[in-house]
Formats: C-alpha cells, structure tokens, sequence
C-alpha cells in the first residue's frame, strides 16, 4: 500500500466502493458476523475479487475432518462402494484384510506400513483419513497444506508450473494446482509404492494419479473430492469424498504414530549403553 | 488483521478497510511482508568452506558447548570409538534418525539434514517448509505460546521482526532428537532462539541461542548460513525410506505377493 501512487489509490477506492454497491457490503457483513473470525485475507479477497468477475474463496486456516456420520463413508475410505480393483490389487487386499471378517474394519495391523517396525509417514492420500487437523496455507500462487501427522507438509504450486520431470517417487507425491470459478483442483503424480490408499489397506501403485477438486459448499465447511486412476489397481477411475469444517480457535499440533513405541526403543538402546537417565 | 473483523466496526469504514487489506496484501507471497525483509524462497544450507570457520555442516559452533555432566556422559556414548574423529558423526548404533528407529530429526536438527528448505512468508505465520520428510515448521507470528503445549519434534515456534530480521523462540521439544549430528544432547528443557537474517541478496544467515540448563552450563551461540537457490523446487527425502520400505516388502512377499 505504501507504494502506491495517490492516483491509483483513488482509483482503487472508487473500484472498491463500485464493488461494494453491487453486493460487497453482503460479504463483508457475512465476514462481520462470522463467528470467531476468519482467516486473514479469506474475506476481504472475495470482496475484492467480485467486480473482476472471478470469486476465489480464502480456505486458508485449520481444517478437521467431520465425523463419519456427516460424510458418505467412514474414515477410512473415501467412498462407501468397493474401488473397482484389478486382479492384481485384488490379490494384494485379500492378503493385507486375511483373517477380517468385517468389513468396515482397517486392514490388518501387523501389515500395515504406517504401524510398528515400519513406522512409514501414511503419505498422500491416506494423511486425510488419520487423525488430527490440516491447516491451508493460501498465497496467490501456491497452496500449502500442513498436517498434524508428523508435521507434513503437501506444497501445490498454482502458478502454471508443470509437474517436475524425473522426480523420484515420494510419499506426498508431486502436486500442481489451478483454479477453475470457486473451484481449486490440484492433480498429483510421483507416488511411490510404501503407502496404502486408505485405512481399509486398499493397495495402489506407481501409476496411481489423484484428481481433487476443493470448494467451499459453506462458509465454513469445504468439500474435497477425489478422482483415483490407476491403470494397475484399477480397472476404471473411481471417485469418492471428504468433507472438513473450519476449526478458528485450533492450532496444528504434531502427531507421530511410533513416537512411543520406537522413542522408547531409542532410550532403551541409550540404556545398554550405560546412558539410561532420561532425566538429569 | 483477524480481529478487525470481529467487534462492532461500522460497516462502510469495515468495507473500507477490507478493501485497503486486499490492497495491501496484493502480492505478500511474492514481496515483503508489510513489515520485516522478504526471506521468501528455496535455501540450502552452504558447505562448511563457506561457514563460520570450523564450522562442519554437523556443528552449530565450532567451540564445543557447555554440557553438564548429564550431557557429557551422553555425548561420550554418542562418540565412544569417535574420540580421535573430531569431525565425524555420532554413533550410527545410537542414532535416533537410524533404522530401526527412524526418527524424525526434529528442530534445529532439520537444519543440518540433506535437502533444501523452502520458506513461505505470509501476514501471520512464517512457514520454513524442509525436503526431509516433507516436513513443515511453523513460526507464528500473531501470537504467544499456548499454556501446556505439548512436546514435538519441531517444537513451537513464534517470532517477530527486529527490523530486517526475524527473531524466533521455540520451546516444547520432546526428548527424541539429537541437537546435532555430532551427537550433542539436549532436554525437554530446551529453548533455541534465532535471528534470520538476509545478509546478501542470496544469502540467508541463521544465527542460534542454545539454552537447556539440564544439557548446558550456560546459553551457547552458533550460526549457520544458507544460499539461495532459485531454480530449485523441494524434493522429499525420507531417511529410511528403504530399509523400511525393504522390510514392509519382505513381508508382503511372505505374504505371496510381488512388488510389481
């Protein structure tokens, strides 16, 4: 603001005020008498941006998941129906769910990459099924989404990047982002091939592509839908969804699912080494 | 910023306002923050050639800190069979970070990790965002640290500008990290404050205040530098990825079931 000129903030006050008389003032009253305040710049951008014809909702702030009960399955899938698996996946989920009788279970523990010895980091996409928040960092052109879980963190750029050649495979995979209208859609590559999909033990390889699309259906509640192809897991591309509430007053707060069991694998390793006071 | 839009403002002067903030906040991932200096960008730590003589990429000082005998006797075991490899790492066979712990290295730990980090400046919250683990760190800018927070491996952070440098205080550390790779321990009594700072155009510096009174006779500096990589996009990198990733295949294979 320092920087402008007193001509072209005039001009933009005139612009801001033009917004204003054709239906600003219902925004910024929404954003005067939202409970707890919003994040940031959520508001004010939409304001802002209705006289250029584009709204571009804020989803900046903290995120939880909504229980089971308000979604269309539980958390650990993300659609009620049975992804269309490929032979190959077929045989992978028999074995990772022997010995499950039910079958809205989680898949087997002891083969479960995220539990004891593995302690793997679930990776994109099972991080939105664990526990614990997600906050959205929004910039002009980028997202960021950090997690409570092992405080991890999915970068999106949205600025017209493609995705990057030759990058290993990793857990969160490599994301890029646009907006369509209200709507940001992030497509997401470069998964390797130590993570489950969800919590039921649904298996994915390599190939595996995710499409979502993220948009606010309230003023504090933003849907997240998901379009899974994998040509090696999948005989066909199946969809399924999230729905998250804002949570103002919360803070991320770290989760590392072994932190108990292998933290104090490491203090008993420091006592046979004669350095058993965890205390001073 | 946030609480300008609770309370009892007039709506015009509101409207108004909210039009300046969009004004103002034109372009803040971009630029500056509306106060501080832009540290925006990807940064990697530089070699041990171009720090603080003495300086290796697995010390924060080039002086060894002033441990208690309650650290000394950890750092000893750390280093048992080191003690004529000043320069070398701590014991593998101890090594929280190491299969089969696999560990998260923690703050400031992080720093000396492989792999570049990516910092995200916005109005409340400086985001450094690190390849290793793909993990996040997040310094508040708006706030204090909340009563019983509990211990992390990052710790929490908050920060504010002192002029062109940022000055962070972070607190709630577990006991599952090493300070640094040479071994050097600390307690959950740990509190590490920093000054970032942008001492050339590409050229961040990180300077340190260590203090632990159950680790540390007194508070210890150190400082690190980092240079700016432009072209550079972050690359997860998860230190035991392949022994884990090795042993959660035997099984499957065990299990009659093939990798491809």
């Amino acid at each position: 603001m320092r920087n402008l000129s007193a001509p072209s903030v005039l001009e933009l006050i005139f612009q801001c005020t033009r917004g204003l008389r054709w239906g600003g003032i219902v925004a910024v009253l929404v954003v005067h008498w939202a409970p707890g305040g919003m994040a940031q710049t959520a508001s004010p951008s939409s304001t802002g941006t209705r006289q250029a014809g584009t709204q571009r909702p804020d989803f900046s702030g903290i995120w939880a998941r909504l229980p089971s009960s308000r979604q269309i399955s539980n958390s650990d899938m993300f659609h009620p129906d049975e992804p269309p698996l490929t032979p190959w996946a077929q045989e992978k989920y028999r074995v990772i769910r022997k010995g499950i009788a039910d079958p809205s279970q989680q898949a087997r523990e002891d083969i479960d990459p995220i539990l004891e010895p593995y302690c793997m980091v679930p990776g994109f996409p099972r991080i939105y099924l664990r526990p614990g928040a997600m906050e959205i960092v929004q910039t002009p052109n980028a997202l960021y989404m950090n997690f409570d879980e092992h405080s991890q963190s999915r970068r999106i750029p949205m600025d017209g990047r493609k995705h990057l050649a030759n990058a290993p495979p990793s857990f969160m995979g490599n994301s890029i982002g646009w907006w369509d209208g209200d709507t940001i859609v992030i497509e997401t590559v470069g998964l390797n091939d130590l993570t489950w999909l969800d919590g039921m033990g649904h298996p994915h390889s390599m190939e595996l592509r995710i499409d979502e699309r993220i948009r606010k259906i309230a003023a504090d509640t933003m849907k997240v839908e998901f379009l899974f192809t994998d040509p090696q897991a999948f005989t066909r591309p199946w969809s399924g969804e999230k729905v998250f509430e804002q949570r103002p007053d919360w803070e991320l707060m770290e989760y590392v699912i072994c932190e108990n069991s292998t933290g104090e694998a490491w203090w008993e390793a420091l006592e046979e080494e004669g350095v058993g006071n965890r205390e001073p | 910023m946030q609480h300008r839009f609770r309370g009892s403002v007039h709506s015009l002067g509101l409207a108004v306002a909210a039009c300046f903030t969009v004004l103002a906040a034109g372009g803040w991932a971009q630029t500056a923050p509306r106060t501080g200096a832009d540290l925006s960008g990807v940064w990697v730590l530089l070699p041990a050639a171009r720090q603080v003589p003495g300086t290796i990429t697995d010390r924060f000082s080039p002086d060894e800190p002033p441990m208690t005998p309650w650290a000394l006797e950890r750092y000893k075991a750390a280093r048992k069979g080191l003690e004529n490899l000043p320069n070398e790492q701590g014991r593998d066979a101890i090594d929280p970070i190491l299969h089969p712990r696999c560990l998260m290295p923690g703050f400031p730990r992080i720093y000396q990790r492989p792999g570049a980090m990516q910092i995200v400046p916005t109005p409340g919250l400086f985001l450094m965002l690190f390849d290793n683990y793909s993990a996040a760190r997040r310094i508040y800018l708006d706030r204090g640290h909340p009563e019983g927070v509990p211990p992390t491996f990052m710790g929490h952070s908050i920060g504010r500008w002192d002029g062109d440098t940022l000055v962070t205080d972070t607190v709630a550390f577990n006991d599952l990290t090493l300070l640094d790779s040479m071994g050097h321990p600390h307690s959950t009594d740990l509190r590490v404050e920093e000054r970032l700072r942008r001492v050339a155009q590409d050229t961040l510096e990180i300077q340190f205040l260590f203090e632990d009174p159950k680790a540390y006779t007194q508070p210890w500096r150190g400082k690190k530098l980092f240079g700016l990589r432009p072209d550079w996009e972050l690359l997860e990198y998860t230190i035991c990825e392949r022994e884990s990733g090795e042993d959660w295949w035997k099984l499957l294979e065990q299990e009659g079931l093939s990798r491809e």
